[in-house]
């Protein structure tokens, strides 16, 4: 199937033969009720002139003329290049630009009771939150404050987009006027929206009890497995439909299902589904879903598309990009400024660069106000978008051609050309700039002013003569300025020359009394005779205007009131005081003596006047902006010790080095390391004898002198660099998540733990359900994208947990550890029992097939089916001998070898059965006593296990022990004297057994991945240090390399620090705020988890309900471990497992709780 | 005599019920043949020592050979060439003792109710038949700085020995410190967070709370001075040593304005402040320094505190402040049961300390930093923490180097008195060799490695 970024071509053609006839489509109502009185005729002829069109990004025709018939736009030129039809209304633009319409792809409109009551219908989906059923008809419509809002932009048509849930239903476009013609739809179908959105694993606010059903998916992972398994779904019914169909004798009907039926289209191809990609490592996650059931996609995206720009072009998708703008960080204080990572520093620089750079990679991008707080910061964040580099037609085509194409508009909306709406806007000044209006709009055909332009006739300075007083004034007030644009009046003494330094503006507070006399600034400076008075209260009429002002500027007491009233030859400008007395001033056309005076110009002038410092000239600060941003290393991760190019030679010899082989050998002294296409080629002495023909050349030798290698360590149980939560554990059995969904491939920790010769990792999901999701089996290529990191033909596996974590709650099942078993037991049966179904149904004549009903795709029972065909290894959380000993029965019973047991803490006490089953043991070296379970924990189990023949290793579901696994063998030796070359087995070649990549990885020997560690000294000793790690022959981690990165480093944030604190910073930033944050991706989330965009935001959650008291209490312990010294970004909500807690206290009032996953 | 030596302690492959604390010591014991650290400040290891120590103190120690008639006939000699001997190691801003399983409520005395509980001392519940304290023993630890947890003021820490049949025969200073836990400083900007103003007021809001407290405690105490018949405020009476600036305040605190502002906190009120934690010191090292104000690091094993600090920043974070000025010991910053990493954190902290002329011996440095210093931090420093003649005999003897992984401690003695050197673990694991060789009744001899660390027997009352 072809990834254009269009629509399929049949739904554009059927949207055109409707609308290209619009004529008639746009000028009748439908609905129309009987006329009151006399019929109207609508005479809808208009003509802009005395404007440029820019019809299309890059075409300017000057001096031209537009015209629009009954909604269309019915021709375009030069002035005089055609007459004007008899009939038509002309316009004059005042030499305005004309664009096409602005369309904003995506507008979100509260789906909350669509969605609740789509939950509620009869055939509705298991899940809530998939209620693809919600149309567009059954939205609220935008309020007329939202439309005008979007107006004020430019904008005159949108894409409406319902916003609760996870499959949310589909969207329209419409038409952002406020008469009914310009209010309309255009196209039906805008697609159907899908986001990642998770519960974070709690109950909703007003039904706790429904916290079985409602709360799953609790995390990332959850929430994509329910994603894939709705497509799924879709497909096998629409299958199922067919099939009932062609037979339905002897079939059962197909399941009633409103969601299942409302995506048959989308899983043929023929509706495009738009996900919610709430940072660049959610987009490509719904691309791989896309790409996975053949779907047309699109992209809600987050505006930081630009640290992933390759991949995201590579998915050939379109995405709508928001212009979502960080605020400047704070770099005030040092304290400030030492707790930004470089990664928001740098997001805040390039944020603005995001939609050129997605357009000039060739992505089809659009600008849209999505996830703006407030849409008026849009233009802002345009301009500084245009600041930063953008050009004019890149934003003005990611708000014209590009949205319309992508919402398969592109035949009547998107340029200014005959046939198409007549959609426009009218914009004075230079587009985005800093002086840009946005005039007026036209919908098809309609005008919609921005701000009704004042039809009061006096606008200007103008000289009052010599009044009619009542009383002798006290000073000698010379001139009025009057600006009915800006609602303004005020009253100027002669001295003050208009635009001269020191000058109060026009729309300065009035001042005080005696501010006149000297007002402490430099001497020289014009003395100002406090005779300016600005006017308060002003209000403009057609003809008049009222205002009061202070009456000691005019030497009253108390307040006047005030009134110009414009006449035929003049105007009356007149103070009243409170007794009826009276100063009268008679204003000709001829007193006006120049135009209102730039407040903006004159505020600068002061500021520089006052500060001493000139305001930025702005081609300077752009120029300074652009080569501060050029300076910024792109690297990947774009943070902290991103990789610019990893450092891959063609050939390694590594000298003269102690060689740990972690195989036969031993450890062997003074040895050689050949690694050549990033393979392991000869482990000896003298290799470079071996090299002789081809000499050094290309080669990158490594002097081993008085060093020790050893393999790459492997952690047999990790929990880095997973977004969005590791335990989906709002479901007891979750077979169906992977954890490899949700690789974050730019968390610090990875590189940390390279930096302690780690470089494979099994990401396990956590031990909150009996049966949890899948694991990922990674390399650490630190400098790469997820998409990298797993290891190519590892076997895949899954996570089991027994015992404390998963029998907690006492108000699910299992409770208990006998319930643990039977639940375990009842599944694989019905895998097996699924899997027997499905291959019946495969084994039908092909005939017979298309008549029987399809058995239903299950991603949960698919990989239980597996683990019993031996083709998915277990990874079973496991204490106490007795559950340790249940499993391997049962396994035995299904006929499945157990994977690992992971911690296996008491599996010394049943080493023996453990070894007889061929279980792997990945335990801690030593940890014991922070539950009832482990209280027996002992150090010499990993011993007594490897005694006893079973395949051990020492694990660290740790960030942190992970980057020291070397040590942790140490404990090996120390506890039961493993011999020191059995020991590092414990981290290499045992782990990589376990998890069956030990042919490529976890010993030195010729044939295996290059991945290897270069350490200062024993690596068993607590002060060696890793002085490199190399994976497949790509030098990772290494020491001079490191101290080289971090000058770069601070180099980047010393620069961008100046320029967040200077002019750029100030005008600075966008609202978005931390939004679109987070290093380990909670990013900009979908929605669910409260505080997050596309939620409530947490102000609107009532106080003091459950959830809101969950919440605190959440925020509360979240701030103890960041008081305490965690990184804020290391501390994950829902995945720290204090989720769990919050939400098991609160609704099941357990007494204890757990986090993580150990 | 090496062989001896060892072959006495390889004896004892059976469980005991429990570990028998140590009656006063009775018999002198010299001794020989050690490397060993005095851990007093710029004094070099001696490679070849021999040390005698009896009631409970040590008599002599020096460089062999040992005079004639340096210790008395009768003392039990241990001659232990290839081994190594330091003072006790303290287990520093710990809750050993305080709890036993720690997802297990109900065995967690280490935090009282509310914000605000001075008036409680951590030596009131320390639980002289935790299993967790002989393990630690089992790593050289003989004694803890035990703090109570919890709240803004968390209660007075106690120095404690680490045997003893009750808790007041562990207890050698019960107020050895206020511990107090800094509010946080800086606005946090997580997503998870709350609004920064909001973070703003509630952090004023506890610093005008702890200033209330303390201004209260101050006039209450000048007050009670002046008028004894005045009522007692238990929480205030605590204060008293604090007030007078000679018990320090242990300040919990970790981020740079934390330490900052706790600093200056104590600084204006003229108390004698303790940074504990401390991951962000560094960037405030001028004001450590400039107040003289000591260090507890609370582990090298942590995470940095942030995304762009450097891999090893918090591994060579107790070396780069000592090598500022700064005297630092260093804890385990882990759970109690885990208080046995204390060495090999120490060990890691040498490993990546910086080569600077300010610190020329990191290992010595680092030894201190677990015996001397923290022994000076509980209020103890003239009888614990260094070996001095007329100092407690509170002595480890090692296997090899304290800091290496696979070092094991032989002997310990607490003054004076030889620990039992058994634990839960010995016992289960004692347990559980009875089950392989019951189901394998006649092991064959290559069936796996020896092995070599087996528990020492409990010595003869």
């Amino acid at each position: 199937m072809t990834r254009s970024p269009c629509r399929p071509r049949a739904i554009i053609r059927a949207s055109l033969t409707v609308l290209s006839a619009g004529a008639v489509s746009l000028s009748a109502l439908a609905q129309q009720g009987p006329p009151v009185a006399m019929r109207p005729v609508d005479v809808r002829r208009d003509a802009l002139v005395n404007v440029s069109v820019v019809a299309t990004p890059g075409e300017r025709l000057a001096d031209a003329v537009v015209v629009m018939k009954d909604g269309w736009i019915e021709r375009v030129g030069a002035r005089g290049s055609f007459e004007l039809p008899a009939g038509t209304t002309v316009h004059d633009g005042g030499g305005a630009t004309v664009y096409a319409g602005f369309i904003d792809a995506c507008v979100r409109v509260d789906s909350a009771s669509a969605a609740k009551a789509a939950a509620g219908e009869a055939a509705a989906h298991w899940n809530t939150r998939v209620t693809p059923q919600v149309r567009a008809a059954d939205l609220p419509a935008l309020t007329t404050d939202q439309r005008k809002a979007l107006r004020d932009i430019g904008f005159t048509a949108a894409a409406v987009r319902p916003n609760a849930g996870i499959f949310r239903g589909s969207g329209q476009v419409v038409l952002l006027g406020d008469d009914p013609r310009a209010a309309r739809t255009v196209q039906e179908d805008a697609g159907t929206d899908v986001a990642f959105e998770t519960t974070g694993g709690r109950p909703d606010e007003d039904d706790p009890e429904a916290w079985n059903r409602a709360t799953y998916p609790g995390a990332l992972i959850g929430s994509i497995a329910l994603v894939r398994q709705t497509f799924a779904d879709a497909a096998w019914h629409a299958a199922c439909a067919e099939t009932w169909a062609r037979n339905p004798a002897g079939n059962d009907p197909p399941v009633q299902s409103n969601a299942l039926a409302a995506l048959g289209r989308t899983v043929h191809g023929m509706q495009r589904v738009w996900f919610d990609a709430s940072d660049e490592r959610n987009l490509l996650r719904a691309d791989a879903v896309a790409r996975e059931h053949r779907l047309d996609a699109g992209f809600i995206g987050s505006g930081r598309e630009y640290r992933a720009l390759a991949e995201v072009k590579a998915t050939g998708r379109p995405v709508i990009v928001p212009l979502d703008l960080p605020r400047t960080p704070d770099v005030a204080t040092p304290r400030a400024i030492e707790a930004v990572p470089l990664r928001d520093l740098a997001h805040w620089a390039l944020a603005p660069t995001n939609l050129a750079e997605l357009l000039r990679a060739g992505v089809p991008a659009a600008a849209s106000t999505v996830r703006l707080r407030e849409p008026g910061a849009f233009a802002k964040a345009a301009r500084r978008a245009i600041d930063a580099g953008t050009t004019v037609d890149e934003m003005l085509a990611a708000l014209t051609v590009h949205p319309a194409r992508m919402l398969g508009i592109e035949g009547i909306a998107g340029q200014v050309r005959p046939g198409h709406l007549a959609n426009l806007v009218v914009v004075d000044g230079p587009l985005f700039g800093e002086d840009m209006k946005v005039r007026e709009t036209w919908i098809a055909g309609l005008r919609h002013e921005s701000e009704p332009r004042s039809k009061f006739p006096l606008k200007g300075t103008y000289a009052l003569g010599t009044p009619d007083a009542a009383w002798q004034p006290a000073g000698d007030a010379t001139e009025l300025v009057i600006d009915p644009d800006a609602k303004s009046i005020a009253f100027r003494g002669a001295k003050e020359k208009p635009g001269a330094a020191g000058e109060r503006p026009a729309d300065a507070p009035a001042p005080r009394e005696g501010d006149g006399a000297n007002d402490g600034r430099a001497a020289g400076e014009q003395r100002r005779d406090g005779r300016g008075a600005r006017a308060e209260s002003v209000s403009f009429e057609d003809n008049r205007a009222g205002f009061t002002v202070d009456g000691k500027s005019f030497g009253a007491e108390g307040t006047l009131r005030g009134s110009v009233v414009v006449g035929r030859t003049g105007a009356q400008v007149t103070l009243l005081r409170a007794d009826g007395a009276a100063i009268r001033w008679t204003l000709k056309p001829s007193d006006r003596t120049g135009d209102v005076p730039d407040a903006k110009k004159e505020r600068e002038a002061r500021m520089a006047e006052a500060g001493g410092t000139a305001p930025a000239d702005p081609a300077a600060l752009r120029a300074k902006v652009a080569a501060t941003l050029a300076a910024i290393p792109r690297t990947t991760p774009l943070a902290d010790f991103g990789i610019e190019k990893p450092f891959a030679p063609k050939a390694v010899l590594v000298e003269g080095a102690t060689v740990w082989t972690a195989a036969k050998d031993g450890i062997v002294p003074d040895c050689d390391v050949l690694v050549q296409d990033g393979k392991i080629t000869a482990v000896g002495k003298g290799l470079r004898a071996t090299l002789a023909k081809s000499g050094l050349e290309g080669v990158h030798v490594v002097d081993g002198t008085g060093k020790h290698v050893t393999p790459g360590l492997v952690d047999c149980h990790s929990h880095t660099g997973i977004d969005g939560g590791v335990n989906e554990w709002t479901q007891n059995v979750t077979a169906e998540v992977r954890i490899q969904d949700a690789v974050n491939a730019e968390d610090v920790d990875w590189y940390r733990q390279l930096a302690g010769g780690l470089t494979a990792a099994n990401q396990l999901h956590g031990s909150a359900n009996p049966i949890g999701g899948q694991n990922s089996v990674v390399k650490l290529r630190w400098g790469e994208h997820a998409a990298a990191f797993p290891v190519k033909g590892a076997i895949p596996g899954i996570k089991f947990a027994l015992g404390e974590n998963v029998t907690r709650s006492k108000k699910r099942y299992p409770s208990s550890r006998l319930g643990v078993e039977t639940l375990i037991r009842d599944r694989f049966q019905s895998a097996r029992e699924w899997r027997e179904a499905g291959a019946r149904w495969n084994a039908l004549p092909a005939a017979e097939r298309t008549r029987a009903m399809p058995p239903r795709p299950d991603l949960e029972l698919e990989a239980l089916a597996e683990i019993l065909e031996g083709k998915r290894l277990v990874h079973c959380h496991s204490y106490r001998q007795d559950e340790i000993a249940m499993l391997l029965r049962l396994a035995d019973d299904f006929g499945f070898r157990v994977g690992t047991l992971q911690h296996v803490l008491e599996g010394y006490k049943v080493a023996d059965d453990i070894a007889r089953h061929g279980a792997g043991a990945s335990s801690f070296s030593d940890w014991w006593a922070y539950k009832m379970e482990v209280m027996d924990a002992i150090p010499w189990n990993g011993q007594m296990l490897w005694k006893a023949g079973v395949v051990t290793s020492f694990n660290s579901d740790s960030d942190e022990l992970a980057r020291r696994m070397n040590t942790e063998a140490t404990k090996a030796v120390k506890y039961g004297g493993v011999p020191r070359e059995e020991a590092i087995k414990f981290v290499t070649i045992n782990p990589a057994r376990q998890l069956r990549i030990d042919a490529m990885t976890g010993s030195l020997e010729p044939g295996k991945d290059a991945d290897f560690a270069v350490w200062s000294a024993d690596p068993l000793s607590t002060y060696a240090t890793c002085l490199e790690t190399w994976v497949d022959g790509v030098r990772r981690f290494d020491r001079a390399e490191d101290a080289r990165m971090r000058a770069r480093d601070a180099q980047t944030r010393a620069a961008l620090v100046e320029l967040a604190a200077g002019d750029w910073g100030k005008d600075g930033g966008g609202d978005a705020g931390g939004a679109g944050r987070g290093r380990r991706g909670r990013g900009a989330d979908p929605g669910g988890a409260p505080g997050a965009p596309g939620a409530p935001p947490v102000d609107s959650i009532r106080s003091g309900s459950l959830l809101a008291r969950m919440l605190g209490t959440r925020d509360d312990y979240l701030m103890e471990q960041v008081r305490s010294g965690m990184d804020p970004w290391s501390v994950r909500p829902g995945e720290c497992g204090c989720d769990q807690i919050d939400s098991w206290n609160a609704i099941f009032e357990a007494t204890s709780g757990e986090g993580g996953a150990r | 005599m090496a062989a001896a030596l060892l072959g006495a302690f390889a004896t004892c492959a059976h469980a005991q019920s429990t570990e028998i604390p140590a009656p006063p010591q009775q018999k002198a014991v010299v001794i020989r043949n050690v490397q060993l650290h005095s851990a007093v400040a710029g004094e070099p290891r001696i490679e070849k020592a021999w040390i005698s120590f009896e009631n409970g103190k040590i008599v002599a120690l020096g460089a062999e050979p040992m005079p004639a008639d340096a210790a008395r006939p009768d003392a039990q000699v241990i001659d232990a060439p290839g081994h190594v001997v330091t003072p006790g190691l303290w287990a520093s801003a710990s809750t050993l003792g305080l709890v036993e399983t720690l997802q297990v409520a109900a065995t967690d005395d280490t935090t009282e109710f509310g914000d605000f509980h001075a008036e409680v001392h951590a030596a009131t519940a320390t639980n002289p038949d935790s299993d967790l304290p002989p393990v630690a023993r089992n790593a050289g630890i003989l004694m803890v700085h035990a703090f109570p947890q919890g709240g803004v003021v968390g209660g007075h820490a106690s120095a404690m020995r680490l045997d003893g049949w009750t808790a007041m025969d562990r207890t050698v200073r019960a107020d050895a410190g206020l511990v107090v836990r800094w509010p946080m400083m800086e606005q946090v900007q997580a997503r998870w967070a709350r609004p920064a103003e909001e973070q703003r007021k509630e952090r004023d809001r506890r610093l005008a709370e702890i200033d209330r407290f303390f201004d209260a405690a101050e006039a209450y105490l000048r007050a009670r001075k002046a008028d004894p018949a005045l009522g007692k405020d238990a929480r205030y009476d605590s204060l008293a040593g604090v007030v007078a600036g000679e018990e320090p305040v242990l300040v919990d605190a970790n981020w740079p304005g934390q330490i900052e502002a706790a600093v200056l906190w104590a600084a204006r009120r003229g108390y004698r402040p303790v940074i504990v934690g401390g991951l962000g010191a560094l960037d405030v090292v001028e004001v450590l320094r400039e107040h003289a104000v000591p260090v507890v690091v609370s582990g090298v094993n942590r995470l940095p505190l942030r995304e762009q600090d450097g891999f090893d920043a918090v591994y060579a974070l107790p070396a780069r402040l000592m090598a500022a000025g700064i005297e630092v010991s260093l804890a385990s910053g882990d759970e109690p049961a885990h208080e046995r990493s204390l060495p090999m954190q120490a060990g890691r902290a040498v490993a990546h300390a910086p080569k600077d002329p300010g610190l020329a011996d990191a290992h010595a440095a680092l030894l201190g930093a677990v015996t001397r210093v923290p022994a000076i931090r509980a209020g103890v420093g003239a009888r614990y923490g260094t070996l001095v003649p007329g100092k407690s005999a509170t002595i480890v003897l090692w296997s090899g180097d304290p800091f290496e992984g696979t070092t094991v401690v032989r002997r310990a003695w607490i003054d004076g008195g030889e620990c039992d050197l058994n634990d839960r673990h010995k016992r289960m694991r004692a347990k559980y060799e009875e089950k392989r060789l019951q189901r394998e009744p006649a092991p064959k001899d290559d069936a796996g490695p020896p092995v070599v660390a087996d528990p020492p027997k409990s010595p003869a009352p």
